[in-house]
């Protein structure tokens, strides 16, 4: 285990080197983003990975790098090194690992996600059976309270220290399984509230604990993202329960939270309302994907402007995000004029960045030319 | 009265009704209405449910209903429509790939396939490569359909069409992939024939395929 923590520690003194050459560290470019300050040298973004695979390591598996959690710190900070982005963060399996402490099986392949073997909430009885995870204890939770110690001291001044989490919905959706909780919703919908009332309950003990080791916790919910449940559904069985997830977060440690919903803006029938509920909710951040801005994958298309200055009114950093599949397929010159695109619409009142996902298989100059042209978007927007 | 009971039956198609579905399914059966007869009204439903989903007016929980739905319906006709030798466009074998547990999308392509006059058979999620192979050969398939719904399991669709090579029927079966976590440049370097976007991509792709 010595050896990875030297590793992280040969990597981190390179990136510090780096860093003190530029003009501010991502952490400072980052608080510009969310004070809405333009006077940022260029666009702040970077990448989440699910595979180390995925950033050229391959003496890591997949397994490894969802169970130790300094192979994992390590893989976050070589990325970080290799592709010089902004923002490496702890980006673990966030779906599974409250459910798995609550009682759910997961499977830990090789050289994929961990995967859930079986929703422990089969009957309505079983929802009694569960108690609330100790943090400290139970499951993978210690595994992620390390990684975010860890991460934290190791690089947390230069770029913070982003944790995805899960968030009420979605951790339904790992009790019970999404067909499960698509028919509760028709036949029995009080039932759905008991367990999101539960998962909730989870979820606040995990995260003040996360922050209590020294990270921002981003609960992430792509399960209650549209198409995956309809408007009026997210309304009463999503929305509610995020909103309160952050309150008490913010009572935790005095600041407004990030949270990831993602999709689904473009197919709503009254986007603006969507949205301005979304930014409603208390979250510092809102994703908004490739998929929606130009219509692909079913999806269909918004108006960026528009969207922007939702946003900026009501004081919610934008994050533009390409597809994976962008960065899977190229060309380079597709991904460096979507970055810059959108850098025009959204850079100019500040309160914008970008993320994405570097899928297995990527080419490196695909992830190189998204970086690149991060660094190329400057402030201010002529 | 089996006009109307035909037209209740679509709508609660449409309205993901399944316990309904199936009791109207029942009845007209006990009617003497038939089968093909019963298909056809749930197909020309499933189509409205697509045409809705297509508007954005629908989404998935609307499909999961509407698709449960019209396998529950299936269900009851199903042995009498094989019995009167009605013939299936093809048949096709669907699976989410090894390490991959997502079933959704799958679950949909299943059913919109079937609306579409395909005999399907749903392997289930986290199915390995050879396992594809061996199933495609057990039941004669024209077509093996692999879902990768994350992106650290596309990692498995080339090795499903190599299983496929080793079980030396590549050749004899069309291959196509999906998933929220593909796109038409995973084809090639899946060794893929086809891909599709949605379930109605699917379903078209597979027509393509097949006709050539």
């Amino acid at each position: 285990m010595a050896g990875y923590l030297e590793k992280i520690d040969e990597l981190v003194e390179k990136i510090r080197d780096r860093v003190s050459k530029e003009p501010m560290t991502p952490a400072q470019r980052a608080a510009k983003v969310f004070t809405w300050d333009t006077t940022l040298d260029h666009a702040f973004g970077g990448f989440a990975f699910w595979d180390p695979r995925s950033v050229g390591i391959t003496d890591i598996s997949t397994r490894e790098f969802y169970t130790d959690p300094v192979k994992m710190c390590y893989c976050q900070i070589y990325a970080a090194q290799r592709f010089e982005h902004d923002f490496p963060a702890v980006f673990a399996d966030m779906y599974n690992i409250d459910v798995e402490a609550c009682g759910t099986p997961l499977e830990y392949p090789e050289d994929s996600i961990p995967v859930i073997k079986e929703h422990p909430i089969k009957e309505k009885s079983d929802l009694a059976k569960l108690r609330i995870p100790d943090p400290y204890k139970d499951g993978r939770m210690p595994y992620l309270l390390e990684l975010t110690n860890l991460f934290s001291r190791k690089v947390g001044d230069l770029f913070g220290c982003s944790v995805a989490t899960n968030m009420p919905f979605s951790g339904v959706v790992g009790l019970r399984g999404y067909q499960n909780v698509i028919m509760d919703m028709r036949k029995d919908p009080l039932f759905v509230h008991e367990m999101l009332e539960y998962m909730l309950e989870v979820q606040i003990v995990f995260n003040k604990a996360i922050i209590d080791a020294g990270g921002a916790p981003v609960p992430c919910d792509a399960w209650a993202a549209p198409p995956n449940i309809t408007p009026a559904q997210w309304e009463e069985f999503a929305l509610p329960y995020a909103t309160r997830l952050m309150e008490a977060l913010k009572a935790h440690n005095g600041q407004k939270s990030n949270w990831f919903l993602g999709w689904g803006y473009s197919i709503v029938p009254d986007t603006e309302r969507f949205l301005r509920m979304f930014n409603a909710s208390g979250s510092g951040i809102c994703f908004l994907f490739e998929e929606d801005i130009v219509g692909r994958a079913g999806y269909s298309t918004i108006d960026l402007e528009k969207f922007y200055e939702i946003c900026r009114q009501q004081k919610v950093v934008l994050s533009t995000s390409l597809m994976p599949q962008t960065i899977f397929e190229g060309p380079v010159e597709r991904i460096e004029k979507l970055v810059t695109d959108w850098h025009k619409v959204c850079g100019k009142g500040g309160g914008h960045c970008y993320y994405t996902t570097v899928p297995l298989g990527s080419p490196p100059e695909h992830v190189e030319a998204y970086v690149r042209a991060l660094k190329n978007c400057l402030y201010p927007v002529e | 009265m089996s006009e109307q009971l035909l037209q209740t039956l679509k709508d609660n198609l449409i309205h993901g009704n399944i316990d309904e579905v199936s009791s109207n399914v029942k009845e007209l059966v006990e009617n003497g209405v038939d089968s093909k007869k019963i298909l056809d009204e749930m197909i020309s439903a499933m189509n409205v449910v697509g045409e809705k989903f297509s508007k954005n007016e629908y989404f998935l929980p609307d499909l999961i209903l509407s698709g449960n739905a019209m396998r529950a319906g299936l269900d009851v006709i199903l042995p009498n429509l094989k019995a009167t030798g009605a013939s299936f466009k093809g048949k096709v074998i669907l699976g989410s790939v090894q390490g991959d547990v997502h079933d959704v999308g799958k679950s949909i392509v299943h059913s919109t396939l079937v609306g579409a006059g395909y005999e399907v058979i749903d392997l289930g999620v986290d199915v390995a490569p050879e396992v594809f192979a061996q199933k495609a050969i057990e039941h004669g398939v024209d077509v093996v359909g692999a879902s990768a719904y994350m992106t650290t399991t596309t990692a498995m669709l080339p090795k499903v069409n190599e299983a496929l090579k080793e079980a030396g029927i590549r050749d004899k079966v069309k291959f196509v992939i999906g998933g929220a976590a593909t796109s038409e440049a995973y084809v090639e370097w899946a060794g893929a024939d086809g891909w599709g976007e949605t379930a109605w991509d699917a379903v078209e792709t597979i027509n393509n395929l097949l006709k050539k």
